[in-house]
Order: C-alpha cells, then structure tokens, then sequence
C-alpha cells in the first residue's frame, strides 16, 4: 500500500527542475512496474507506463518536473546569480532555505536592486565554483509535514502528489480492456514540453492530466471556486477549454462510485491543454487535487481528495468505453 | 560530528518566545540539563532567568546570552480555523515560512491581501488566544562544514557559546556566572533584573550582529563580516561601553591571536543596554550573523570557536589583567 506521505517526503528528496527529471523518473519508473506490462522512457524524458488492452486508449499525466533555481554564474562577493526555472514569483522566496544538485545548501535573498541570488556561504567565489556550477539546478529545502490526520504540507506539492495519485491508481486498478498509459511527464512547468511529445507518439482516445487546482477558500480570497477537502477538482477551463466529452467522462466515473467532486475555472495551463492540440486532436481534460499555496514552498493538500481522485481514475480505466 | 551544528540544531528546534523561555519542557528546561554537569550552582528569577554559577573568589564577572527569540502569539481564531498572529509580520521577508506552534504542531505562516499575519494550521483545531508560533526552518551545516543556516542564530548561537565556554575551566580567579536571559528581543527585560540580581564587576552581553556582508540592503551599515571573528560593538543607539573593557578585549585578542572586528552601530541594542544600569563595567561581544531576524540566518562555525575562546580567558585571566 502506497503511503502518500512517506511518498511525498521521498519524491521531494528525488525532484529537480524542468529539464533533470532522470532520477525521480527512475524511482517512479520502478514503483509502477509491477503493476503494468512495460515501462519505457522516450526521447525527453517522460516514463510512459503501459498497461496493454484492446479497447479505448487513455493517458493519464502528471508532471515529474518542479519549480526552482539554475545557477547563471558566481559573482564577484561568491553569491550565487541564478533564473527561476518554471513561473515562480520573486514575492514568495525571500530567505527561503534551498539546495543545489550538487548537495550545496543555501538561501534566496534578493539584493539591494531587487535581483536574487543564493547564499552558499562561501568564503571567496573560487570555494563557489568549486561547490556550485553555471547550469547546477536547485530546489526547495524546506521540511514537509502533516497538519492534521489528513492534511499535508510541502514543497512540491505540484505536481509529486499527482504523480502518487497516478500510482494509487495503479495499485487498485482491476482488469480492464482499454489500452492505458500512465505517463510521467518532464518540462511542463516550463510549457507543457514532454505532453506534446506524449501526444504526438501515443495519440490517445482519451486523456486526464492529474495536475493541482488552486484552492480559495483563505482570507481574503474573493472568487470562490474551489477548497481543500471539497473533492478533486474537474478544469472546466484555464488557459485551454476543455473538451466536455472528457469532462462528462470523470463526472460519470465519479457518480458511479459515489466520488463528490468540485469545479473550477482558472488561469494557467497544464499537460492536457497540449495534449489536446496534439495531430488530430485528443479529448482531454485536467482533474485535480486542490490545493494551497501554488508555487510557494509550503503547498497544502488534504490527502481525502487525492485518495477520492485516484478511485475515480481507477473506475474510468476500466468502464470508460 | 560537529558539536556547535548539533547543539544549535537542539536549541533551535526548542526555540521559545520571549515570555514563554521557562515554562516547562521549554528552552530554559533544555539549557539547564546541558550546563548541569558543568557549574556549581543553578538557579532562576521571576523573570524566568537562567543562572548557572561557576563559585570562586575575586571579581564577579557575568555573561549572557538570551534565550528567548522572535516569533508570533495568537491574537485570534477565525471560524475556518486560521490564527490571526501579532508579532514581526514583514510580509516581504516572512511569507511562507513553517511555523511551530507552542504545543508542537506545525502550520504555515501567511499574508492576506491587506498585509495581516495569519497561520494556515490546515485541519488542526483547539488552539488558545497566546499560543505561540516560532519558524520551524531546518539548521543546516554548509559550504563544507564552515557556515550554518539556522532560525534563531539570535541569540541561540549565544547560548551555544555559553554552553561550550563553561566546560572544564578549571579553578578561575573570579565568580562567575553565566545567564541565559530571557525577553531580550522586547526590550533587554530579563537582563535588566539580572544584572540587578547579581551586581556584577563586570558583564558581557553576547548576541548576533548583524554583517554588512550580505547583498540584501545598500543601507546596511554594519562593517561585520562572516569569519572576522568576535564582533566588538562599542557603541549602539542606546548602549556605550565601558572603556577598560573596550581594551580588555582587544588586548585578549591581540595576545590570543584571534582576529576581531569592531563595529558602531546606528540601531538596535543588546542586553548589555540593561545591564550597564546595574552599575559594573559592561560590554557586548558579537557573533556576525546575516539575514538577522529571518528564518535563514547565517554564521561561521569558526567566530562562533573564537568567541568560545575569548569567553574562557576572560574567565580564567589572571586577576590582575
């Protein structure tokens, strides 16, 4: 039995930035194998777990790339110059704790003209280059941690607890006829890259990307759409309009089983949106865990939706016809 | 294994709120049973002050270092279960902090749009108007073992010193007492009534100063920087020290070979600010640390080292140097 939380805190260990997704691929890669017939990487890097069957072909995504840092270069005090990788705001990262690839630890700090760097705390800029390269990545370093019986904490939320969603779902699947693909997707945080090769090699019948939705349910939220422990979430529309036939295919799923789920329209995009627009056109949608604090280092999630969002894939693989 | 790394990890993980430093299980609990082994005598005041007495005969020379730290008190609990919190709420350096509550449980410190302080204690419930909220950062060792990126440096990087410098003195020509003090960071209170309490010949106020070495604010006038040993502050908004120590301290340094660096300061103030009022000769001696009042603060495990050596001399000086 797969345990969101020990999970969590494994995935966030393994995760790097769009772009270096090898070692949380190979980790995922080997949690899912038992339960599918092959598991195979393509060219950038998604890990694609087939489950063969004759029937209708569906793809369930969700992103093993993260938010965070890449080195630019070493300045002439030691600090560290760095881009954000993926559309994280400056706002949300003053003396945020972070850690490099290499295993160098630091913090994010903006300067006097309002420019980050992370503090290494070398001694000269020479002991910088020797811990920290141009192109070395970083992520988040701070701690995850349960708030409640079924509320957790942590970096990463997006998207590591769609990826445990995907193995959840894997875990409880029956036999089912339809050919399914559950594929764990690179550089979406950077523009959906690995889903427009997903769906250009595998062109499904059917795909749910398993990305978050951003809760507002805290104060001094105006619009409110969706909250933690209201059910997953179906994407009605972000920056893609998702196609209905999709959407009425995980209300249905969800009614079978009894599964209450929310709604939400937003903003921003996912591996669905792509996909959709992949040769020849997919019907697609994204289903997703609520949560708080997108893209901030302490993101929020209620482990009930994820549980419910697995089941609900779960039923869909096997009597979406 | 690095004691000093070790030792602030216990202290800061046991971080305590000024006014809350002695209630039971809290830092003071901790603290004692460290110096236990290594003093004559301990006892504590109505202010929570910690004494831990190393008996001899001559001048009565007297350290501190606070125990206490910044951090947050609820104010009020919403009917979503959000704590509304007073304390240092600068939204800019502060959002998304973990937190600590009082009785252990975690939560996630956040902004509303109007730029109020509230914790996001996810589904926990039963907290009380006064629990108390600290970051809950990790304490890192870095940059290969020289630096650590810790919450609360300030001042438990202090007490650190103080912990390690009463180890195994020997007989000193001197009464000694070393005072883990609390409520420094709402006004130096705790040291006011200790220096009071025990009318020292002389005292030594020991806390974090701020560097001028980190990139954060062009503004910032400290001269310190990370690795130029102890940290001699002779003047600050509200505190000038008494001359002989200005040159007892140097003197010691120059003679032990320690490189230390002086400073004057515009703001801020320490407890030698209060303890200079009890009548004997004070002075304050630094550890440079960035990022002060952040949860990442910096320091050098070696001006930690060199404090701890300056500390043991001037308790086991001849009496008449």
């Amino acid at each position: 039995m797969f345990d969101i939380f020990e999970l969590q805190k494994k995935l966030v260990e393994l995760a790097l930035p769009s772009g270096f997704e090898k070692n949380v691929g190979e980790y995922l890669a080997s949690l899912a194998k038992p339960y599918v017939d092959e598991v195979y990487t393509d060219t950038l890097g998604n890990v694609i777990c087939h489950k063969k069957g004759n029937g209708k072909k569906i793809l369930f995504t969700a992103h093993m790339d993260v938010i965070g840092f890449m080195a630019g270069y070493i300045d002439d005090k030691g600090y560290v110059r760095v881009m954000k990788i993926g559309g994280h705001s400056d706002t949300n990262l003053p003396n945020t704790p972070v850690r490099f690839e290499s295993g160098a630890c630091g913090s994010v700090h903006q300067d006097s003209k309002g420019d980050l760097y992370i503090d290494i705390g070398a001694t000269s800029p020479e002991e910088a280059m020797e811990m920290v390269q141009p192109g070395d990545v970083a992520v988040f370093d701070t701690p995850v941690f349960k708030m409640g019986e079924n509320t957790i904490c942590t970096p990463y939320a997006d998207d590591l607890i769609c990826c445990i969603t995907l193995l959840l779902c894997l875990e409880q699947l029956k036999d089912s006829e339809n050919d399914l693909y559950f594929c764990f997707s690179v550089q979406e945080e950077v523009g959906c890259r690995g889903a427009s090769v997903l769906g250009y090699n595998i062109r499904p019948d059917l795909c749910i990307a398993v990305d978050i939705g951003s809760c507002f349910d805290e104060p001094g939220d105006k619009v409110r759409t969706i909250r933690l422990g209201g059910g997953p979430s179906v994407g009605l529309k972000d920056n893609n309009l998702y196609d209905l036939i999709a959407i009425r295919e995980v209300e249905a799923a969800a009614q079978r089983i009894g599964a209450k789920v929310q709604h939400e329209i937003s903003s921003g995009g996912t591996d669905a949106g792509v996909i959709q627009r992949a040769p020849g056109g997919v019907s697609s949608m994204a289903f997703s865990v609520p949560l708080r604090g997108i893209h901030t280092p302490c993101e929020i999630y209620n482990t009930e939706d994820v549980k419910v969002l697995a089941e609900v894939l779960a039923d869909l693989a096997v009597n979406s016809k | 294994m690095c004691e000093i790394f070790e030792l602030q990890k216990l202290l800061s993980s046991n971080a305590s709120l000024s006014g809350t430093e002695y209630a039971p299980g809290k830092i003071s609990d901790v603290i004692r049973k460290l110096a236990e082994p290594y003093v004559d005598e301990i006892f504590t005041d109505a202010m929570g002050n910690l004494y831990c007495h190393k008996k001899g005969e001559g001048e009565k020379l007297m350290f501190t270092a606070h125990m206490d730290v910044i951090g947050f008190y609820v104010r009020s609990i919403d009917e979503n279960g959000f704590l509304w919190v007073d304390g240092p709420a600068q939204k800019g350096r502060l959002i998304n902090t973990p937190m600590r509550m009082s009785d252990g449980r975690k939560g996630v410190l956040r902004f509303d749009p109007d730029g109020k302080a509230y914790i996001d204690v996810g589904e926990q419930r039963e907290f009380k108007l006064g629990d108390t909220a600290v970051f809950d950062t990790p304490t890192r060792l870095i940059s290969g073992g020289k630096r650590i990126s810790t919450p609360y440096a300030d001042a438990l990087a202090s007490c650190v010193v103080l912990l390690l410098a009463m180890r195994d003195l020997g007989s000193c020509p001197r009464d000694i007492y070393f005072v883990f003090s609390t409520q420094e960071e709402v006004g130096c209170r705790g040291a006011k009534t200790a220096g009071q309490v025990i009318r020292a010949d002389m005292a030594f106020a020991l806390d974090s100063h701020g560097c001028g070495d980190s990139l954060e604010s062009a503004k910032n006038t400290e001269e310190l920087t990370l690795g130029g040993g102890p940290a001699f502050r002779f003047r600050d908004g509200k505190f000038i020290a008494h001359l002989d120590t200005n040159e007892l301290l140097t003197g010691i340094c120059d003679r032990l070979g320690i490189k230390h660096q002086l400073c004057i300061h515009v703001g801020g103030g320490t407890d030698a600010t209060t303890l200079q009022e009890a009548g004997g000769k004070v002075n304050s001696i630094g550890i440079a640390t960035r990022y002060t009042h952040s949860p990442a603060e910096m320091y050098q495990v070696s001006d930690l080292e060199d404090v701890v050596c300056l500390v043991r001399e001037l308790c086991r000086r001849k009496a008449d140097v």
